[in-house]
């Protein structure tokens, strides 16, 4: 994922958006049409307002897009619980969040910048399945109109997709949509099985 | 700029204050012999530093002037030897107390590191890194040239001032007093430069304190900034520090700039003042040409150490409030400390209990409340529960990392707090998320410090599953961890944080499970693993995974730091479908114990309903490909492919009689399956009864989960109690007798269709 906006370098002409090399394209260009929720959060000690708006010119508008963003990331219900709100200190490296706040930040901070690519690299693996399942329902609008990587390990994560590609050990081992690998009774479905059962169980916790 | 306080390091505003001295002071007295040695040199020195102008004053009175030119040359030797002699204390004196500064430096950054240790976590959570970093280091420093340019050469420089002015008011006191005329002016411009630097230098030192704060995070963060395009505006947020900590220098260069002329400026009033009013004397034949010359020389060395005071003052403020906020912190008082009197526990049973216990890391804002919880020896326990609903805030009380706000936590029965922490520690082992893997060998990432035989580490290893892998490392156990273990593998680091615990074997199991994913197989290893570990240990587990959540004794689910259900009731939605279960049976001559609601003992009402679904959902799915034309009714069905055999073992101790399908999917070798057996059988059954009873009981369980032939099931009627193993307490039928029905019905009513079973891949077996 870290190939898209160039945070590594892919070989010249393997790595296209809209056909052209990323490479031909200007940097900020590039990294401006992309929203990255990183696996790891990095959050900087500002207020968590401040935290979303991270990619955002300032503009009048820019309070407008951070509760939108905070919305859909569902961290609006999170940040009704601070003390002051948006306004709300995060301490150095986000210590005063818990896990799931500090991800719920860090992809309203990528949804705030409107981007027409916006990948989620393995950033829903540490809020519960309940409140990944809001996040998603809240994304699917904003999905439908952008290229949307997700990366997961969770079937869950993944099933909406157009396009599912099984990655092992580098390679790609099986694409396709959800119903297709099932069909195909290969990995993907070996992961499916397992996860539904969980995920049903989750529910009904 | 609206900036939290929190990278700040504000100087203390306090300056020379006397106990701080003091106590700074007491570091020097290890070493006082160095110090007084070096003392005495520095006397030496700055009495050596008086002969040179008194031997230019013999020279010229007794012999140049009187035109005697045969002792000059001895004079000019003695200058010459005073001056060596200079050289070598000079050397003697640096080089002393250089070492001593070295040594109490030493001495001050253990003892803040020892301190750092004591400290409670919170502590950490309020001080960043960066900032604990610069007291052992920067501040350190800083107070180690208050010894080293500081307190002793001070001395030093006291003693050169008062000889000078002793010796001079000797040779000619009004002369000497004429010279002296100019200190006030001195004092004027010295205090002026004082209060500016001091303030321009606090300046300095907030500014640099940001630009580190500021490039810590930044270049920490460097992908987010890079990702969102923020290079501009940071660095213009950086120009504005960076600006500001320039400007914060200028300031103090003025100072400088101005101070040391203006210094000069009076020396040379002084020089101007002696040689006008020595001069008229020395033409009036009241002083000597010899006095005038050393008086000249006498004044140039008289304002030296003067302005070196003074330019020591910044030095030295420096210092004192590094040493302030050194001892600001050697004074934090571990909020979680070790009572007067620990009470000690003979022997650790591992009882845990949580009492009324109200908690919160900021006032005011609670994160726990009311928590009641008791985990019985060798039981275990899994806290479900949102993000931020207080699970790892329970672990933290439990190993003292904070204390609690109201209520207690026991261990034994006896309160955290009474117990000794280096025992209450030792009886806990904490597996987290995210293993921290210090640097060293694997082995010695397993022992951790603690004197555990190879021997043990390996069984360990082997027992976790984690041995074939370090095995498989090119110099096995003595393989070097590197960069935190980057080269291994999350679910690798996973065992061998298990194989950590377990070697240390811990009365007290407290599991963060992780929740990123890994590979199916290692997934499987993983809660092997984890069974081993849990076996025979109090145990809490912060659970993410339901095949995890099925081997607790109790489930905990908690709601924004409350306990919203628990044991039987997490099964909330389901409950109906619970009600209808049967209890699972007491193995013969256990003493029958009633937990979680009637449910029977071992396993609690959630991981039966777990087990009872995905069965449930097995069922369905053989049922489908049996087609309609399936002869049996088929209530359960446990399927090998999902690595819990144990299942079975569930179905035939409390639930009905399971199909086994396990023709395709022969994947556990058999030492694995018995392993997972005795472990579900031993739990399943009651912790009073005799541990050989127990055994035997669980054995015969695990020999009939093992017989293809006998858990099947075709129709309500065979579901009677009759059928089941002989094994059981059918007085426990008479309870819920309706349980498989409910089961049944349930499974029917998914599909609509009848049940149909893979009744052939069973029985082929």
């Amino acid at each position: 994922m870290g190939l898209i906006p160039r945070l590594f370098e892919a070989p010249p002409g393997t790595v296209l958006v809209d056909g052209h090399d990323v490479r031909d394209l200007p940097l900020a260009t590039l990294r401006g049409a992309v929203g990255y929720v990183p696996q790891e959060t990095f959050l900087f000690s500002e207020t968590v307002g401040e935290n979303v708006a991270f990619g955002l010119p300032p503009a009048d508008d820019r309070d407008e897009r951070v509760r939108w963003a905070a919305g859909v990331s569902q961290l609006s219900k999170d940040v009704a619980d601070f003390p002051k709100g948006l306004d709300t200190f995060v301490g150095e490296r986000g210590i005063t969040l818990s896990g799931g706040q500090k991800q719920r930040t860090a992809l309203a901070r990528a949804l705030a910048i409107d981007p027409p690519i916006l990948i989620l690299d393995d950033a829903l693996a540490s809020v519960d399945t309940q409140t990944e399942e809001d996040i998603l329902r809240g994304l699917r609008g904003v999905m439908a109109t952008r290229t949307t990587f997700l990366v997961s390990h969770r079937v869950s994560t993944v099933r909406d997709a157009d396009l599912i590609v099984v990655l092992k050990e580098g390679r790609i081992v099986e694409r396709g949509s959800h119903d297709e690998l099932i069909a195909r009774g290969g990995f993907y479905a070996d992961l499916h099985r397992r996860q539904l059962l969980e995920d049903e169980m989750e529910k009904t916790a | 700029m609206t900036k939290p306080a929190f990278h700040e390091d504000d100087p203390v505003d306090k300056s020379y204050d006397r106990t701080l001295l003091r106590r700074l002071l007491r570091y020097l007295r290890p070493y006082w012999a160095p110090v007084l040695a070096s003392f005495l040199l520095i006397v030496g020195m700055a009495a050596l530093d008086l002969v040179g102008p008194y031997l230019t004053k013999i020279a010229i009175d007794r012999y140049i002037r009187q035109g005697n030119a045969t002792g000059l040359d001895r004079i000019a030797l003695l200058y010459l030897g005073a001056l060596f002699l200079a050289f070598v204390v000079r050397f003697g004196q640096v080089y002393l107390l250089q070492m001593t500064g070295q040594k109490v430096m030493m001495d001050l950054r253990r003892e803040i590191y020892a301190h750092l240790q004591r400290l409670h976590v919170a502590f950490f959570d309020q001080n960043p890194v960066g900032r604990l970093m610069t007291r052992v280091t920067t501040d350190v420093d800083a107070v180690n040239e208050l010894f080293t340019s500081g307190v002793v050469t001070v001395f030093g420089d006291l003693f050169t001032l008062f000889g000078i002015m002793g010796v001079m008011m000797a040779m000619n006191w009004k002369l000497a007093l004429v010279t002296f005329s100019v200190i006030p002016l001195f004092f004027v411009v010295t205090n002026w430069f004082r209060a500016g630097s001091r303030a321009t230098f606090r300046e300095v030192r907030r500014w640099v304190a940001r630009i580190n704060a500021f490039l810590q995070e930044n270049i920490t963060g460097m992908p987010v900034v890079q990702l969102f395009r923020r290079e501009a505006r940071n660095r213009e947020a950086f120009a504005a520090i960076n600006r500001q900590h320039t400007d914060a220098n200028l300031a103090q260069i003025f100072y400088y700039a101005v101070f040391y002329p203006a210094i000069e400026l009076l020396a040379a009033l002084a020089t101007a003042l002696i040689i006008l009013y020595g001069g008229w004397r020395v033409m009036a034949g009241t002083l000597t040409l010899g006095a005038l010359v050393a008086f000249i020389q006498y004044s140039e060395r008289f304002w030296r150490p003067i302005s070196d005071l003074s330019e020591k003052f910044n030095i030295l403020q420096a210092a004192m409030a590094s040493s302030e906020r050194i001892f600001t912190l050697l004074d934090t008082e571990p909020k979680v400390v070790a009572p007067a009197q620990p009470v000690h526990l003979s022997k650790v049973r591992g009882r845990v209990g949580f009492e009324k216990v109200t908690f919160g890391y900021q006032p005011g804002t609670p994160v726990l409340q009311d928590i009641d919880l008791t985990v019985e020896p060798g039981k275990s326990v899994a806290l479900v529960g949102a993000t931020g609903a207080g699970k790892t805030s329970i672990i933290s009380l439990l190993t003292r990392f904070y204390d609690v706000q109201q209520g207690r936590v026991t261990l034994d029965g006896v309160d955290v707090r009474a117990l000794d922490p280096a025992q209450l520690r030792s009886s806990l082992a904490l597996v987290l998320q995210d293993v921290h893997l210090f640097s060293g060998t694997i082995a010695s990432n397993i022992r951790l410090g603690s004197a555990i035989a190879d021997e043990r580490v390996r069984e360990a290893a082997r027992a976790v599953h984690a041995h074939r892998f370090i095995e498989a490392l090119p110099q096995g156990y003595e393989t070097e961890v590197r960069e935190r273990g980057a080269t291994l593998s999350v679910g690798q680091k996973q065992l061998l944080s298990f194989a950590r615990a377990l070697a240390h074997d811990p009365r007290v199991l407290i599991l963060d499970e992780a929740t990123s994913s890994v590979d199916t197989e290692t997934e499987a290893l993983i809660q092997d693993a984890l069974k081993v570990l849990l076996q025979g240990r109090t145990a809490i587990v912060i659970a993410h995974r339901l095949s995890t959540i099925q081997h607790v004794d109790e489930i905990l689910v908690l709601h924004k730091g409350r306990v919203r259900e628990r044991g039987t009731q997490a099964a909330g939605a389901a409950r109906p479908l619970l009600a209808a279960l049967p209890a699972p049976v007491q193995g013969p001559g256990a003493a029958r114990r009633p937990r979680g609601g009637g449910l029977g003992p071992g396993l609690s009402g959630r991981s039966l309903l777990l087990a009872v679904r995905e069965q449930q959902h097995d069922a369905a799915r053989d049922r489908d490909r049996a087609g309609p034309d399936g002869d049996a009714d088929v209530l359960l069905l446990v399927d090998v492919e999902f690595q819990r055999p144990e299942l079975r073992l569930v179905a035939l101790l409390g639930v009905g009689e399971p199909v086994i399908d396990e023709g395709e999917h022969p994947r556990h070798d058999q030492h694995d399956c018995d392993c997972r057996l005795h472990a579900v059988a031993s739990r399943a059954l009651p912790a009073r009864s005799e541990g050989a009873t127990r055994e035997r009981v669980a054995r015969s369980f695990i020999v009939a989960a093992k017989r293809p032939s006998v858990p099947r099931l075709r129709s309500t009627a065979a579901r009677s109690t009759s059928t089941r193993p002989r094994t059981r307490n059918s007085g426990r039928t008479a309870k819920r007798p309706s349980a498989p029905a409910a089961v049944q019905a349930d499974a029917r009513g998914a599909t609509g269709r009848r049940p149909a079973a893979a009744a052939g891949s069973a029985s082929t077996k």
